[in-house]
């Protein structure tokens, strides 16, 4: 707590002002100007009250010792324990400059577009429980100076022989990135955090604790070298871009160089700094369950993005409103036949397969954070603390890891061989399909071309996103998810095969199947909520409650 | 235990239903093959004989190609619109009787087009083909509408032409056939074709036909697509998104110099690579026809 000289009482950094104001007598100060006897000590940590949950774990740290009646991570009611701690200074703060109300707004703003969001999340009082929080971050600077030499090659044809020309080529370049953030807070997730940047760094100014004051702040628990790699990718590729498009460069095919001597490689920056610094954050979260959703809103530039659930009863709701001027538009120029109508049941049915499979992919993704590196980084340097007996090799751990991976990543090359050997193996197996569909005729060879090309299309497009582990998920997980499509798609099968003449089979099939594609579609909403919701987070610090 | 027994019984009960499925469709299919080969053989076998060769080859003529007008039984010339009424009987599925009554029916609809009604239990094409063509032979391409009960196929189809086929469009040709195929079914012909022309003239004095069934799936398919676009918009509108690369270094301190970049040969390297010459065609092409269409229904 800082103390006003006036009157005694609690100073905070006030928004608007971009001062320190007691709200008791309305003194200004200049931040710089506090100095507390407990922050003078040690050069890298500063006095705190650290708040800790008792059930997921995360610590807020915080310049004000009254109680904190909630945490803003797992959305708990309880009582925070505190304790005074030390925090890790950071190098720079990037202060609030948008104030809860500008949050609010901004917020406001966005859930105008989730028409389908629960309404809790557009009430008022829930709104308010938007918090201030200092989440850490890493500010990279990196730096090219000096000759670069890379390789450039023309080519011409003559006669049944391919001439190519090859050339070193050399320049001066003089490139500088600073800036470049990534969080360093595990409990702050990757594509939150991605979302509200970027932060504009000229605001960037020296941190001293007073900026804290009316906060509250994560401590960092990722090491610099996680993000280290990417930040420095971010900042070849724009002086890849900004060079290869010289006209020199061009005329030598420098982007098409794909060996150890490209332009890229050639360009790639060292890393002259990583620096701590602390960027503000308004934070919400919202818990419903075993889940939670977070709201973030970027403290400095006013950006906001959040997991939007969707209301079942309002979407609902919001679909059969819009079924009637569709219903009306289909009557007017569509008039189904009984076969034409099992197909499309069964076509729908494939799609929601589809969509489910997908879904399920991703929910993995979601739920082991696999993407998140923070969190990963975070989890096994825990993991290694505990095997160790307190000694971290995390960076040794987490550098082999992230090699490994980088090596398996396939390139651009493999994916357009396996395209082409896939699609041969297709064609080879496309012509008997297609024989033997001719030879049944009518809707059963409609019905089977739709399943190859889905089927084509679920295996090439994951080749061409360079999806790795695409069957990741197990036949176990899968099956009740991909039950229900498949079940209307097996009946609509059937049907077509054994082609009755009485159209009540296919007029039944096809109610029956289009049922089932509806029921499915409730499915893809459940699962969509999980997608944009979070497991209860468990931080593995000090006060978890493992069984929360 | 649950998920196992579905592991153990849904799934290979699954597999073998459609395996029987599709034997049973292409056992169907192959005995019509069969069918079909040893009518071509019979028929080679009649023509190599000798005897008889040109009734063999005039019962080739009438079940490969509709038959001429001169042959088609007209029953009626509208004498304000010229329009023609044709009944023609092939497959012999009519009574003296029927065929008057039917004839009756048929005469309202040359108000707006020609009517025709064709059977025939030998056809070696395909429905909708040989009533584009039998139509084509009898009408060109003036207006009108027939109504084909194609006994080898076991299929109803009514093919329209001209102005009616403006109101007889393919998908009320479908509907009409949904509607009255079961009369085929259980062999009531005369009721069958007497409904189509009812519901084909109740079209063409402006009325409704009943057509529950595109109702239901209209719905039915009109929720799914509103469900699906609902997610598509709530997909596309809340979901998280990351700035791109170029954003996230416009707040930077950034700074990117070069000099003119400078080229020093190095090397020259010959890779085989063949040029193969290759030629292409393209033409187009047009053929005349009528712009008519219709549907049908099995029975």
């Amino acid at each position: 707590m800082y103390e006003c000289p006036n009157c005694g009482s609690n100073l905070k950094f006030d928004i608007a002002a971009q001062q320190m104001l007691c709200s008791h007598c309305s003194t200004t100060l200049n931040p710089y100007s506090i100095q507390r006897d407990q922050d003078a000590g040690e050069d890298d940590a500063y006095d705190v009250t650290v708040f800790t949950c008792s059930q997921c774990g995360a610590e807020l740290l915080s310049e004000d010792t009254t109680a904190a009646t909630f945490c803003s991570f797992c959305g708990s009611t309880a009582i925070l324990n505190s304790r005074i701690g030390k925090g890790h200074r950071p190098v720079h703060i990037i202060p609030f400059s948008k104030t809860k109300e500008d949050c609010k707004a901004s917020y406001a703003r966005m859930m105008r577009r989730a028409v389908f969001a629960p309404k809790e999340l557009k009430d008022q009082a829930y709104i308010e429980k938007f918090r201030g929080i200092y989440m850490p971050y890493w500010v990279y600077s990196f730096e090219k100076k000096g000759e670069i030499t890379f390789r450039g090659s023309t080519s011409r044809q003559k006669g049944d022989y391919l001439i190519t020309r090859h050339y070193d080529i050399i320049s001066e370049v003089d490139a500088s990135y600073k800036g470049i953030s990534y969080d360093a807070a595990a409990a702050f997730s990757d594509d939150l955090s991605g979302a509200i940047a970027p932060y504009d760094m000229t605001a960037c100014k020296p941190f001293t604790p007073p900026f804290l004051s009316g906060f509250y702040a994560d401590s960092g628990d990722v090491d610099s070298f996680v993000y280290e790699q990417d930040a420095g990718s971010l900042a070849a590729d724009d002086a890849f871009r900004r060079m290869a498009d010289d006209s020199v460069c061009s005329r030598y095919h420098v982007k098409e160089q794909r060996n150890s001597y490209s332009l890229k490689n050639a360009l790639r920056p060292e890393c002259t700094a990583a620096e701590s610094a602390m960027f503000p954050v308004w934070f919400l979260s919202y818990r419903k369950g075993d889940r939670v959703a977070y709201a973030v809103v970027n403290g400095q530039t006013g950006k906001a993005a959040a997991d939007l659930p969707v209301d079942r009863k309002k979407y609902v709701i919001g679909s059969l409103l819009l079924a009637v001027p569709l219903f009306l538009i289909l009557n007017l120029r569509f008039t189904i036949t009984p076969g034409a109508a099992l197909i499309l049941s069964a076509l729908l049915a494939f799609v929601c397969a589809f969509v489910s499979f997908s879904q399920m992919r991703r929910i993995k993704e979601k739920e082991t954070r696999e993407n998140d590196k923070g969190y990963i980084f975070s989890k096994q340097k825990k993991e290694n603390e505990q095997r160790n007996n307190g000694v971290d090799d995390s960076w040794v751990n987490y550098a082999e890891t992230g090699q490994r991976k980088t090596a398996k990543k396939p390139d651009s090359t493999t994916i357009i061989i396996r395209i082409i050997i896939g699609t041969m193996l297709f064609s080879f197996v496309l012509p008997p399909i297609l024989t033997f569909t001719a030879f049944l005729g009518g809707n059963a060879a409609t019905l089977t071309t739709i399943v190859i090309v889905f089927t084509a299309f679920v295996f090439l497009v994951p080749l061409y996103r360079r999806q790795k582990n695409v069957w990741k998920i197990s036949v176990k997980e899968l099956f009740p998810v991909l039950a229900k499509p498949f079940a209307a798609i097996l009946l609509a099968i059937v049907i077509i095969l054994w082609n009755p003449v009485s159209d009540l089979y296919y007029y039944g099939g096809s109610i029956i199947s289009m049922g089932t594609v509806i029921w499915t579609l409730m499915d893809i909403i459940g699962r969509y909520n999980m997608l944009t919701t979070r497991k209860l987070p468990q931080f593995n610090r000090r006060g978890g409650d493992e069984n929360a | 235990m649950r998920k196992n027994m579905i592991y153990k019984i849904a799934i290979p009960a699954a597999v073998t239903i459609i395996t029987l499925a599709g034997i049973f469709q292409v056992w169907n299919r192959f005995r019509r093959f069969q069918d079909d080969l040893l009518y071509d053989f019979t028929e080679y076998q009649t023509d190599s004989q000798g005897e008889g060769a040109e009734t063999a080859d005039d019962e080739v003529y009438m079940n490969h190609a509709p038959q001429s007008d001169s042959s088609g039984k007209e029953i009626y010339i509208n004498p304000k619109t010229s329009y023609r009424a044709l009944i023609e009987d092939d497959a012999l599925l009519l009574d003296e009787e029927e065929t008057l009554a039917l004839a009756a029916s048929m005469q309202e609809i040359t108000d707006y087009g020609n009517a025709a009604f064709k059977t025939i239990d030998n056809n070696h094409l395909d429905t909708e083909s040989y009533a584009r063509q039998y139509y084509q032979e009898q009408f060109g391409t003036a207006s009108g509408t027939l109504f084909l009960i194609d006994m080898d196929n076991r299929n109803i189809w009514i093919h329209s032409d001209g102005n009616l086929y403006k109101v007889i469009t393919k998908s009320y040709a479908n509907t009409i056939t949904d509607n009255v195929y079961r009369y085929a079914s259980n062999g009531d012909y005369y009721d069958c074709a007497l409904h189509t022309y009812e519901q084909i003239l109740a079209l063409l004095k402006g009325y409704k036909i009943a057509q529950p069934m595109k109702y239901i799936s209209n719905g039915l398919l009109a929720v799914i697509l509103a469900l699906l676009l609902n997610y598509g918009l709530v997909c596309f509108f809340t979901g998280i998104r990351k700035p791109g690369r170029r954003e996230l270094l416009r707040n930077g301190q950034n700074h990117f110099h070069y000099t003119q970049p400078r080229a020093f040969f190095v090397r020259e390297s010959r890779t085989y690579n063949p040029t193969s010459s290759s030629s292409s065609s393209s033409g187009s092409g047009s053929s005349g026809g009528s712009s008519g269409g219709g549907g049908g229904h099995s029975f």
